[in-house]
């Protein structure tokens, strides 16, 4: 081989190397699912190859630690998280006078929600476990929560959200800048989506396939609240899953409740916090950063708060 | 021609105003302006890529006017599945002629509900160079006006089976089939008929997998969180992702 022959060839070599390092090393959009909550997370990143991989466990890791201590029966009542999530939480009961509450367990229990044993419980028993409502019963003392007997904490409405922000945070501080996390409806997405605009968030129809509209955001959560999401029916009647901390019944006069804002955690809670309030202008404008997408029972849109751009059909 | 030199011409022309005026009057939210004498070569193309980005669905086209290369556009048109119709009323897709005042490069721009809708794709990119590089310039203005189906579903072409996290496969909807998938936690059975996919039994405890109304719509899903199993319709979507 002569030598220019030969310099000719490593060349050739070293330019073929650095193009399979250079395709390898490439951001592209990666999906995939994981399941936690009872329900499909979503993510979809723009990332190197090799951030794939330690993303999926950093968030399978976070998911599985708001589990563990957040889900149905579990009663830590003491770890930082869980009173963080509680400061948290309170603020929204507080703001939205009582109407997201995270004590409503003993009524989900008794419709049988818990149990997926659906019944309609008679008034009586409502009452009684009214009584074991309201998280001004809570008592917090040298960092640890005590309830009463009987009392059982359901951070259904709230700790997803929270889990989102953990996660969403935890993958842009790993240098992912574009992407979403969608747990059963709350999200948060960042950064563009992969046609290099706003992220567009179908907001799924209260009774009927397809979307009512489409929210287009980037660095934003959105989270949504329906009554079709877990029901039954008795005697024509749906009882739904979002009950009312003060009669003990399922509130009835929405379909649906779409908040968007900087914060899932926050995005979550105020969606039922609004679905539930006969008040909800009350509530959106103690958070001047959320606005709020309802559909009342009769169909009727209503937009509250700040104004994201949102397409309805 | 640059867009702004583009829409310099366009709007320059006085016999405009009327027919925009009216194409408002009938609130066509997406429009499609060529400057060519061959719009009929590239018009389908461009109708077909929004079609694979679901913006648009094909239907039945109309001229508004005599258009000098009408006979060429209804045979393309046709040939991409379109439908020409005589009634501008039945139409989704009205197409009309304007001559400009002066001759401009070839080149083409989309309106959408009023505002320039800048969309980069690759095939749209291709188009507006092959275009402006045939040298020759052009007086024939063609307006395509949409009635745009935004954002709605539209049937899906092939199930995906994800299962423990993974994308299993995929296939179509149009064969009548029965498939079982076992995964980590259990063993699901799902059906297609007729176009639309669902769950016919499942180990899992609570069974909400199997009372899932079918699925047929592009992005459709039926969940069974208890064995990890996800089937999802594969089709054009108008969204990222979805709540509620």
């Amino acid at each position: 081989m002569t030598p220019l022959l030969a310099k000719r060839k490593f060349f050739i070599f070293i330019f073929s190397a650095l193009s399979i390092i250079n395709c390898r090393d490439r951001e592209k959009w990666n999906t995939y699912s994981l399941f936690f909550f009872d329900t499909v997370c979503d993510i979809q990143v723009y990332c190197l190859p090799s951030q794939v991989e330690p993303g999926q466990k950093e968030i399978s890791r976070i998911f599985t630690e708001i589990e563990n201590k957040f889900s149905p029966g579990r009663e830590d009542f003491s770890s930082p998280p869980v009173i963080e999530l509680f400061h948290i939480a309170l603020r929204v009961y507080r703001d939205s006078g009582g109407c997201f509450d995270i004590t409503v367990a003993p009524l989900a229990e008794l419709w049988g929600f818990s149990t997926k044993s659906y019944r309609v419980p008679f008034p009586e028993e409502v009452k009684l476990a009214l009584a074991l409502v309201g998280m001004e019963k809570i008592k917090e003392e040298r960092g640890r929560l005590s309830v009463q007997p009987g009392m059982e904490l359901d951070w259904g409405g709230i700790a997803k959200g929270w889990a989102v922000d953990l996660a969403a945070r935890a993958l842009r501080e790993s240098g992912i800048t574009r992407g979403f996390i969608n747990c059963g409806g709350d999200l948060y997405c960042w950064g563009n989506n992969p046609e290099e605009s706003a992220w567009k968030i179908g907001i799924k129809h209260p009774r009927q396939k397809g979307y009512i509209g489409v929210v287009s955001v980037s660095d934003m959560a959105v989270a949504t609240s329906g009554d079709y999401q877990r029901y039954f029916e008795s005697g024509g009647v749906r009882y739904h899953h979002i009950f009312n901390p003060k009669t003990g019944y399922p509130s009835q006069n929405k379909q649906s409740v779409t908040i968007v804002g900087p914060e899932a955690v926050y995005c979550d809670a105020l969606s039922t916090a609004i679905f539930v309030s006969p008040q909800p202008g009350v509530i959106i404008k103690k958070y001047p950063e959320y606005g709020a997408i309802l559909i009342e029972s009769n169909g009727n849109i209503v937009i509250l708060g700040k104004a994201y751009p949102v397409e309805l059909f | 021609m640059d867009r702004r030199d583009f829409l310099k011409v366009i709007f320059s022309s006085s016999l405009l105003t009327p027919l925009i005026a009216s194409l408002k009057a009938q609130d066509s939210s997406l429009v499609i302006y060529i400057i060519s004498d061959e719009p009929q070569n590239f018009l389908p193309s461009i109708i077909e890529e929004l079609k694979r980005k679901a913006w648009v669905q094909e239907g039945r086209f109309a001229l508004l006017n005599q258009h000098p290369f009408g006979e060429d556009l209804k045979r393309a048109l046709s040939q991409s599945g379109w439908r020409y119709v005589s009634k501008p009323s039945a139409s989704s897709l009205l197409l009309s002629f304007e001559p400009l005042h002066r001759a401009a490069s070839p080149s083409f721009t989309l309106i959408r509900e009023g505002r320039i809708w800048d969309i980069r794709t690759r095939k749209l990119s291709r188009l507006w160079k092959e275009m402006n590089s045939r040298g020759e310039t052009s007086i024939c203005l063609t307006v395509a006006s949409f009635e745009e189906r935004p954002f709605t579903s539209i049937p899906g072409q092939s199930v995906a089976i994800y299962a423990d996290g993974r994308k299993r496969e995929s296939f179509s909807l149009r064969k009548n089939q029965m498939r079982q998938f076992t995964t980590r936690n259990g063993q699901v059975v799902i059906g297609i008929e007729g176009g639309r996919a669902r769950v016919l039994s499942s180990t899992c405890r609570h069974k909400i997998c199997l009372s899932s109304p079918p699925a047929f719509l592009a992005g459709e899903r039926i969940v069974c969180a208890p064995n990890q199993f996800l089937l999802e319709i594969e089709g054009p979507r108008f969204v990222d992702t979805i709540t509620g």
